[in-house]
């Protein structure tokens, strides 16, 4: 068994954090893991990814080109640049709030429409793609700062991911403050909820 | 995140990165004195002991620069306690002098020197092997392949190093040090646990501690012959031995490239292989090696950046007469960090073997894709003070002028607009090559040199360029960009931060004593006070020292968000917005994005984080507070 993640945002979207959960929880599961980070200069505001990986024969944090098994992309545009990672038929989850950085504020650049991204990743690599808007379900559960746990919700409802509800409650539990895991807890179950609505298009 | 589950006394199974490994292998080996610099990707060693010190009874400092924590640590193991430094790669070059001189010297107490290599450059300015230094200083290093080696590797350096008194090179790379994997702790000694502080005690052996020429030839000879001795006796514990033993292909792999030759051999379902893990790259344990030899015909080394490993093993074969083929650089890149793809090709190639998947069409598809998604470089956060002193600065020297930087977060007023970046080198050369082209340049009436460098490497490096400079009567602007912490490398204190120090400094004091022309101390959050002190530092002569004071946003943003504070928000009062561009054009914040539909900026309420300076910067008064 392996299975192989590919986090994908815009340095402070929390990319290193949920990668981190799903590791913590991989290893709640009692599977190997390993999950590589990029820390440093690419955290300020650049873009940033991370791999997690769990199975067997897992000997290394770098996902091999087309071995992934699920795109998570907190950030429409950067789904894009990791779409070789991913194998036929992977999930691409897709956050639809753009993060414009300034190079396309200074208009040097072209931000690509939805329909693009979508396109490319379905036609040229043949992923799955379910698509929400991760913002106004966290302000739905309470608050626009937990989008980063409708996104491990929609993660959690892919069928094949060995990580089960409770191992990512328990692992949210342990790697975010206490203040914040009610409203966690609660953006996560609505974006299992999303997560499945939109699965049943796909398949 | 929290720091106390590298401190439970009991063995269990934990998440941890390798750089968190590294911390639970020393604390497990007893440490008792810790000293460091941070710098990526080694920080979170010192992040960790900073925070656990107190409870586990540690002594750990963060010393102004790597040679004064090499120092520092040698200090305390010849004292009989168990030091541990650790550093970047470029860090190392800094402690260069203190290893080249003391590495003959031994040590007394267990001393390991963490050294974290970048290959790729993820944030550092260039690309450099430690192996090689290792070699160089004739110092034994260690190289750890998972996290599990990396607490385990760290705990046996230790050992090692009290047993032979020879100081331990522990090498990682930034893909070990920041790979999360699942490792088993093992128990924590009493002294630790009990959280009791070990005192060390200095005994004089003036014979082995004084490099006088006299003793460091004697020295140097015996040195040597421990360095050997360890290899003969230690050796055949650091190759690990595995595949198939009937194979006549072996590969030689150390360090994270084992990981990919492990998986790559899977994946293209290649079994008649003998594979040999090097946990020790330098001195290479030769016994085992030879084994090897003898049983194979063909041998392809995989490691990342330099040939180290495939040049021992070649004079191996050499002085042995064995008749092996030995492969390495021929097909495994030389330059930047290896990856799954890479290692496979490589081992295709050597093997005559198909790939698994076709990864030239992958990449090329994956090009095509990538191009795209905009370039997002990183960049100074919203209310990042340097953003508005770099801003002021352009404002007031002409764009003749020229900026010598530094390392740091502010290294990224290179991109554009800010673009006030016109040299960086390494720690502390903002200053020097300041000095550098004002002595070597025509003076112009409105061509300023204009350098700027942080608190950190201020007092990492700044201070003695600095006194260099004024010595040798130089003419530039020096703004320091202070905000009281370590930034880019996770916040950490340096002498001039008002929180983590016994006594805090005052650069402008420094400067003061120094000698220095002009002093003069301002408030970034006022972009109109920086440009004036930099055009009334324009009317002076000499060295001219302006220090641009205000705490770094992003660790103040974070702190509020801890304690559920709210901040002021900034909008764009859309009535008043001409759509001029100046907020992103020359001023750059990232929380301020364009509305292509109305050709009007707008804020982005969720990244603002409140400093006002689009505001002061707005030609039409078109920024207000959010109410």
């Amino acid at each position: 068994m392996e299975y192989n993640i590919v986090i994908a945002g815009i340095g402070g979207q929390g990319v290193l954090t949920i990668a981190r959960i799903i590791g913590e929880a991989a290893l709640l599961e009692g599977l190997k893991v390993r999950v590589g980070e990029i820390h440093g200069l690419s955290q300020r505001f650049g873009s940033l990814f991370a791999h997690v990986r769990m199975g067997n024969s897992i000997y290394s944090g770098l996902i091999p080109l087309g071995k992934g098994d699920m795109l998570l992309s907190l950030e429409p545009a950067e789904a894009l640049r990791h779409l070789q990672y991913m194998k036929k038929g992977a999930i691409l989850i897709l956050n639809r709030r753009p993060i414009e950085p300034p190079q396309v504020s200074m208009e040097l650049f072209k931000y690509p429409s939805l329909e693009q991204i979508r396109a490319i990743s379905s036609e040229k690599f043949g992923l799955k793609v379910l698509e929400l808007d991760a913002r106004e379900i966290a302000e739905k559960a309470g608050n626009a700062i937990a989008q980063n746990s409708v996104m491990l919700g929609a993660a959690l409802s892919a069928p094949g991911i060995p990580i089960s509800t409770k191992s990512a409650i328990s692992a949210l539990e342990r790697t975010i403050s206490r203040r914040f895991v009610d409203l966690n807890i609660r953006a996560l179950e609505l974006g299992m909820q999303e997560g499945r609505k939109l699965l049943e298009k796909v398949f | 995140m929290s720091e106390r589950i590298l401190i439970d006394p009991n063995p269990q199974k934990l998440l941890l990165l390798g750089n968190e490994a590294i911390v639970r292998g020393a604390l497990e080996a007893g440490l008792d004195f810790f000293a460091a610099y941070p710098g990526t990707p080694s920080s979170e060693i010192l992040d960790a002991m900073l925070s656990l010190a107190d409870s586990v009874g540690i002594y750990a400092e963060v010393s102004v620069n790597e040679k004064i924590a090499f120092e520092s640590c040698l200090g305390a193991s010849w004292s009989g306690l168990r030091a541990m430094t650790s550093m970047k790669h470029v860090g190392l070059n800094v402690a260069a002098d203190s290893l080249m001189s003391s590495a003959a010297m031994g040590t007394r107490g267990g001393f390991v020197s963490v050294v974290a290599d970048d290959p790729n450059m993820w944030s550092s300015q260039n690309e450099q092997d430690t192996r090689l230094f290792a070699k160089f200083a004739n110092v034994p290093l260690i190289e750890p392949s998972s996290p599990q080696e990396a607490l385990d590797l760290t705990k046996r350096a230790f050992e090692l190093s009290e047993k032979y008194g020879t100081l331990i090179i522990l090498r990682t790379t930034t893909r070990l040090s920041h790979t999360r994997g699942d490792v088993r702790t093992g128990f924590l000694p009493q002294k630790i646990i009990e959280g009791k502080r070990r005192v060390g005690e200095f005994k004089k052996d003036p014979s082995r501690f004084v490099s006088l020429p006299q003793n460091s030839r004697r020295l140097k000879v015996e040195h040597a012959s421990v360095v050997k001795r360890l290899e003969k006796e230690e050796g055949a514990s650091f190759i690990e031995l595995e595949g198939d033993e009937e194979a006549k292909v072996g590969i030689i792999a150390s360090g994270t490239a084992y990981g990919y030759v492990k998986e790559a051999l899977e994946w293209m379902g290649l079994s008649k292989v003998r594979i040999a893990k090097v946990l020790m790259p330098y001195p290479l344990p030769r016994n085992p090696l030879k084994e090897i030899f003898s049983n194979v015909d063909r041998i392809l080394i995989v490691e990342e950046l330099e040939p180290v490993i495939e040049e021992q093993a070649k004079l191996l074969a050499f002085e042995e007469g064995m008749r092996v083929e030995i492969h390495g650089k021929d097909f495994v890149p030389r330059d930047f960090e290896l990856s799954p793809e890479k290692v496979a090709k490589a081992i295709a190639s050597f093997m005559k073997k198909d790939l698994p998947i076709d990864f030239e069409e992958l990449e090329s598809k994956g090009k095509e894709a990538s191009s795209l998604a905009p370039p997002v470089p990183p960049t100074l956060c919203p209310a990042c003070p340097h953003r508005n002193t770099f801003y002021a600065i352009r404002k007031a020297a002409s764009p003749r002028s020229i900026f010598p930087s530094d390392i740091g977060c502010y290294t990224l007023a290179f991109f554009p607009p800010l673009k006030t970046v016109d040299t960086t080198v390494d720690m502390g050369a903002s200053i020097s090559i300041a000095h550098g082209i004002s002595r070597s340049s025509k003076e112009e009436k409105g061509k300023a040199v204009v350098a700027t460098i942080g608190d950190s490497t201020f007092f990492h490096t700044g201070i003695p360029a600095l006194a260099n400079a004024i010595a040798n009567g130089s003419d530039f602007i020096l703004v320091v960009l202070d905000n009281g912490t370590t930034a880019m490398t996770g916040h950490q204190p340096n002498p001039g931060s008002t929180e983590g120090t016994k006594r805090r400094l005052s650069i402008e004091d420094i400067a003061r004593a120094m000698g220095a022309d002009y002093v003069e101390v301002v408030d970034p959050y006022d972009i109109k006070s920086v440009e004036a002190a930099v055009r009334k530092a324009m009317d002076v002569r000499g060295v001219r020292v302006i220090v641009a004071r205000r705490d770094c946003a992003l660790k103040v943003i974070s702190d509020k968000r801890r304690r559920g504070e709210s901040w002021n928000v900034y909008r764009v009062n859309e009535d008043l917005c001409t759509g001029c561009k100046v907020c992103i054009n020359a001023y750059g914040c990232p929380a301020i994005k364009w509305n292509r539909d109305k050709r009007k900026a707008y804020i982005d309420p969720e990244l603002c984080w409140g400093c006002g300076g689009c505001a002061q910067v707005c030609p039409y008064n078109a920024i207000e507070v959010m109410k």
